[in-house]
């Protein structure tokens, strides 16, 4: 199936115009597929770090939301080990005016504000809400060990 | 400007498509709206956000949110609300937006086809009309049925000039041939001009083929050349030089006569061989049902024969005499199993030969054909004959069984006969001794009480004279005993006596009464 203009569009405008912090790269033999950057964003525990993700765009796609994953370790509340992120828009408030940009922009947003109540990483949410000092230094920790490029 | 006669040809040639291709056109979209290229610098404000592209169809929720209608639809197929601000839609709620999709369909765009090298631009709403009337970097079929090559509109008209498959018409005969073809066409044409190669005279294809039966100096083959006639030579010498002096000609009539017949024989002989070839089927058939019963049979004699054999050391442990039964019941039974492994053997020789027979009696070539026909007739009897014979064959082996039943049958009876008999004479021979052994103790008392009495009296022990008197009913073998006297009768069945002899006298004496009572 050929390509959508819409996709085409987007890829074009991401390249040429990338959001600061945000970079997406699409595959050459499969242009849904993108290798995602995003800095950590500055006064959050992900400061410095360097984060890949992998972002794939369904072949339903603007009808149904990306599926995006980290690719890099990362502790936070709303990430689990395996890198599935718990963000609303990209299960049911998906909606098809959203774009990668938006998406990744709220990757990025929930990095700087991890929401321990709506946890995916149980145990993460749990030292968070216990001891958010050390679990923010644990979280440092990890940028360090795991994101540095 | 002039045409050529066969431009005009071409051009209306091409007037005349097939239906079928005009339709496939037309039901193709000739562009999609979301994919055209506009001159306009972006202008967000007039784009749909689901498509990022400008609005095409525009409608508008109540919520005042616009998006196409192809993409609002689409999306509320997945969620009901806005994709802007997630309010709640009821697609009947949606209007059109006039003003906006009039800006929208006045915007320039680019001819979907520029890649291609078409430059023309327009308005969006005129783009339609472009291309199905005006591009000519459209994508089109050839008019030509058997062509249908795609190419671009521009290049049809060169295109219709070259098609191999374009009907173009024979200028000799008038008929419409393939471009392609038209060259092979020449070599065939019936309005060709061709030249005898025989007389040299020139006359047209179709005429030509009408000479050659008749050209006098065509060099042609005797008319009895098939019966083996080796003359050669031009036509009209045939009838004038060659008829007269042919060998064959005088017996034309009998080379005829058996050419039909000949004729009339490989026929049948087709016809046969087709029904030998249904036939080897059902011989098949018939064999593998044979192999099954003999299987069967097989089975059933190995179940009888153990039986069998244990009746037969029966009648050895029951009686000596009866060994010689068993030893005349033994061959028999290995005879039935020896028979019925020649069976096997001989349905399967006969099975085999008629096969053979009938694959060599195909194989006979044509010089034989009367030998041949006889021989297949042969064949199709065979494979009834097989037939039969396999029948038959099961028959006999069934009624071989039944015989050796009955056998079986007598032979258990005379055994028991035997037997009997036997038994009887052992019982009157065992009665004979009881009696002697009876006799003997008889005689021994008669002895020992003489002895007793002539010790009493001081008379001589054992006088002949008064036991020969005494037992007068006596036996030869009771005699005997007495002439003996004291001695042990050798076999005497009864032990007392025996054991008698050597007992101390005042015994005897003592137990007088009782010897009394025993005998």
């Amino acid at each position: 199936m050929a390509l959508p203009k819409r996709i085409i569009k987007e890829t074009e405008r991401l390249m040429a115009d990338p959001a600061p912090g945000i970079s997406a790269t699409p595959h050459d033999d499969n242009l849904r597929y993108f290798d995602v950057i995003i800095a950590g964003p500055n006064q959050s525990p992900f400061e410095g770090g360097v984060f890949k993700l992998e972002l794939f765009l369904p072949e339903d796609y603007p009808m149904a939301p990306p599926k995006v994953r980290f690719m890099t370790k990362i502790y936070h509340p709303n990430i689990d080990k395996l890198g599935r992120i718990c963000l609303d828009i990209l299960k049911d408030k998906w909606s098809p005016a959203l774009q990668i940009r938006t998406v990744l922009l709220s990757v990025q947003a929930l990095l700087s504000s991890p929401n321990p109540d709506d946890p995916l990483a149980n145990d993460v949410a749990q030292h968070w809400k216990e001891n958010e000092n050390a679990a923010i230094q644990t979280a440092q920790e990890w940028t360090r060990k795991y994101a540095t490029a | 400007m002039p045409q050529q006669p066969g431009a005009h040809k071409n051009s209306k040639e091409t007037q005349e498509p097939p239906s079928a291709a005009r339709k496939e056109d037309e039901t193709q979209p000739l562009y999609d709206p979301r994919s055209l290229q506009y001159l306009e610098p972006t202008q967000t404000s007039l784009q749909c956000s689901v498509c990022c592209e400008y609005f095409t169809e525009p409608v508008s929720a109540p919520c005042g949110h616009t998006f196409c209608h192809g993409c609002i639809m689409q999306a509320l197929e997945v969620s009901h609300g806005c994709p802007l601000c997630r309010t709640p839609i009821d697609p009947s709620s949606l209007y059109e937006v006039i003003a906006l999709s009039r800006i929208c369909d006045e915007l320039l765009v680019y001819c979907p086809h520029k890649t291609l090298g078409c430059n023309h631009t327009c308005q969006r709403i005129q783009i339609g009309k472009h291309l199905k009337d005006d591009c000519v970097y459209i994508g089109t079929l050839c008019r030509v049925e058997e062509c249908r090559k795609k190419l671009l509109k521009k290049d049809l008209s060169e295109h219709m000039e070259s098609c191999p498959y374009k009907r173009v018409d024979c200028l000799m005969c008038n008929t419409k041939v393939m471009k392609s073809e038209l060259s092979d066409h020449h070599k065939t044409c019936p309005a060709e001009s061709v030249t005898c190669p025989h007389c040299e005279t020139t006359r047209t294809r179709i005429r030509h083929l009408e000479h050659l039966k008749e050209c006098p100096k065509q060099i042609i083959q005797c008319s009895l050349s098939d019966f083996g006639c080796p003359w050669k030579g031009p036509r009209f010498d045939l009838n004038a030089i060659h008829i007269p002096q042919c060998p064959y000609e005088s017996i034309r009539g009998f080379l005829e006569l058996s050419k039909t017949k000949m004729d009339a024989l490989e026929q049948e002989n087709q016809q046969l061989r087709a029904i030998f070839l249904d036939l080897r089927p059902q011989v098949q058939q018939l064999r593998d049902q044979v192999g099954q019963l003999s299987e069967s049979f097989q089975l059933i004699t190995q179940q009888d024969t153990p039986n069998g054999f244990g009746d037969a050391h029966g009648f050895m442990d029951m009686s000596t005499s009866g060994g010689g039964y068993a030893g005349a019941y033994d061959p028999q039974s290995h005879g039935m199993l020896s028979r019925q492994e020649s069976y096997d053997n001989g349905v399967d020789n006969g099975d085999n030969e008629a096969l053979r027979a009938a694959i060599r009696n195909n194989s006979i070539g044509a010089d034989s054909i009367v030998s041949n026909l006889n021989n297949n007739n042969g064949v199709s009897v065979g494979a009834v004959d097989t037939h039969e014979l396999l029948i038959s064959e099961n028959e006999r082996i069934r009624s071989e069984i039944e015989t050796l039943t009955a056998g079986l049958a007598s032979l258990e009876l005379k055994q028991n006969m035997a037997i009997m008999t036997e038994s009887m004479r052992m019982q009157e021979e065992v009665q004979s001794l009881r009696a002697v052994c009876h006799g003997l103790r008889m005689q021994m008392h008669y002895l020992l009480l003489e002895q007793q009495n002539s010790r009493g009296h001081h008379g001589p022990p054992g006088s002949p004279v008064v036991g020969g008197g005494n037992n007068g009913s006596g036996t030869n073998s009771g005699g005997k005993g007495v002439s003996n006297g004291g001695g042990p009768p050798a076999g005497a069945p009864g032990g007392r006596p025996l054991s008698s002899i050597g007992m101390p006298r005042p015994r005897f004496t003592d137990g007088l009464g009782r010897q009394d009572t025993k005998l």
